[in-house]
């Protein structure tokens, strides 16, 4: 009997967390950032690197803008 | 029925990431998302196992659940926890983006991203991969030095807490937050309660000496 409530315990946490991975997965793709820009809204922006985005934005042409990915876009 | 319950969870992860290694090509942002997920759902296990733990160490549930069952569970959610971590730091394999080879993600400090806070991350792995392996270890290392490995426990703990903070994208999210939050409460408060009672222990066998010696010494 208490085999069977240890297994039944294990199966309930397994399933748990498998349905935690699996709805949260879902729910991410749906709602979600892609990493470079969840990446890029942690990344602490300091009033000096600010600044050397906004020197960047105004002498690259549009059509040289470069890819969105984080390091690029802030200029290190 | 532990081990069909241990090839159970082999299988899906390695179904998994089959699957992942199959279509690694047209995954897109799939395994960032998982690694995102299961990062949350490992931290969410090692809590619950660390707090298993703490209520077999202060006894606190004891009249509650039977010892044994606390004791199982407590061992069980420790690999569980390995085996998320495992899905945690291998779909990072499959990232287009960060770049994380199988190197970076064994040895701390060698990550293309926020090298000292996910190599925190690597040392709470490594931490916990070793305290659950002393499991099995037990008979042969001994009673007291498992006590002592198991220690190890707390630092894992603390790593991964600043790990997911702090390497954490999600970490803003208030259910991402409020999960850290009411974690570190649930492993504090149970932590000093046990610190409490290990300053008490002395007094116990006095109080039980005391009620042996009393018939004698009334008669």
């Amino acid at each position: 009997m208490a085999r069977k409530q240890y297994i039944g315990a294990k199966l309930t946490i397994l399933t748990l967390a498998g349905a935690a991975v699996l709805t949260g997965t879902a729910w991410l793709s749906s709602n979600g950032q892609p990493a470079a820009t969840a990446i890029a809204a942690t990344q602490p922006v300091s009033p000096s690197s600010s600044n050397v985005t906004t020197t960047i934005s105004s002498t690259v042409q549009p059509s040289q803008a470069p890819a969105p990915r984080a390091k690029r876009s802030r200029g290190s | 029925m532990n081990r069909d319950l241990g090839v159970v969870a082999g299988v899906l992860v390695a179904s998994l990431f089959g699957g992942l290694a199959l279509n690694a090509g047209e995954l897109g942002t799939l395994p960032w998302m998982l690694s995102r997920v299961s990062g949350l759902v490992a931290f969410v296990l090692l809590s619950s196992s660390v707090v298993f733990g703490l209520l077999i160490s202060t006894k606190a549930a004891d009249g509650v659940l039977p010892r044994p069952f606390v004791f199982t569970i407590h061992q069980f959610l420790s690999v569980l926890t390995l085996t998320f971590l495992g899905v945690h730091a291998g779909s990072l394999l499959f990232d287009g983006f960060l770049h994380f080879g199988p190197v970076s993600l064994v040895v701390p400090f060698a990550a293309p991203y926020r090298p000292f806070w996910v190599g925190l991350g690597v040392i709470s792995a490594w931490a916990t991969a070793i305290v659950t392996a002393s499991f099995w270890m037990r008979g042969r290392i001994g009673q007291k030095a498992w006590r002592k490995l198991h220690y190890a426990s707390f630092v894992a703990y603390l790593l991964s807490l600043v790990h997911g903070v702090t390497a954490g994208t999600d970490t803003a999210l208030p259910l991402v937050s409020w999960t850290y939050v009411v974690s570190f409460a649930l492993v504090a408060a149970l932590l000093v309660y046990r610190i409490g009672l290990a300053s008490q222990p002395a007094r116990k066998p006095v109080t039980a000496t005391t009620r042996r010696r009393s018939p004698a010494e009334a008669a």
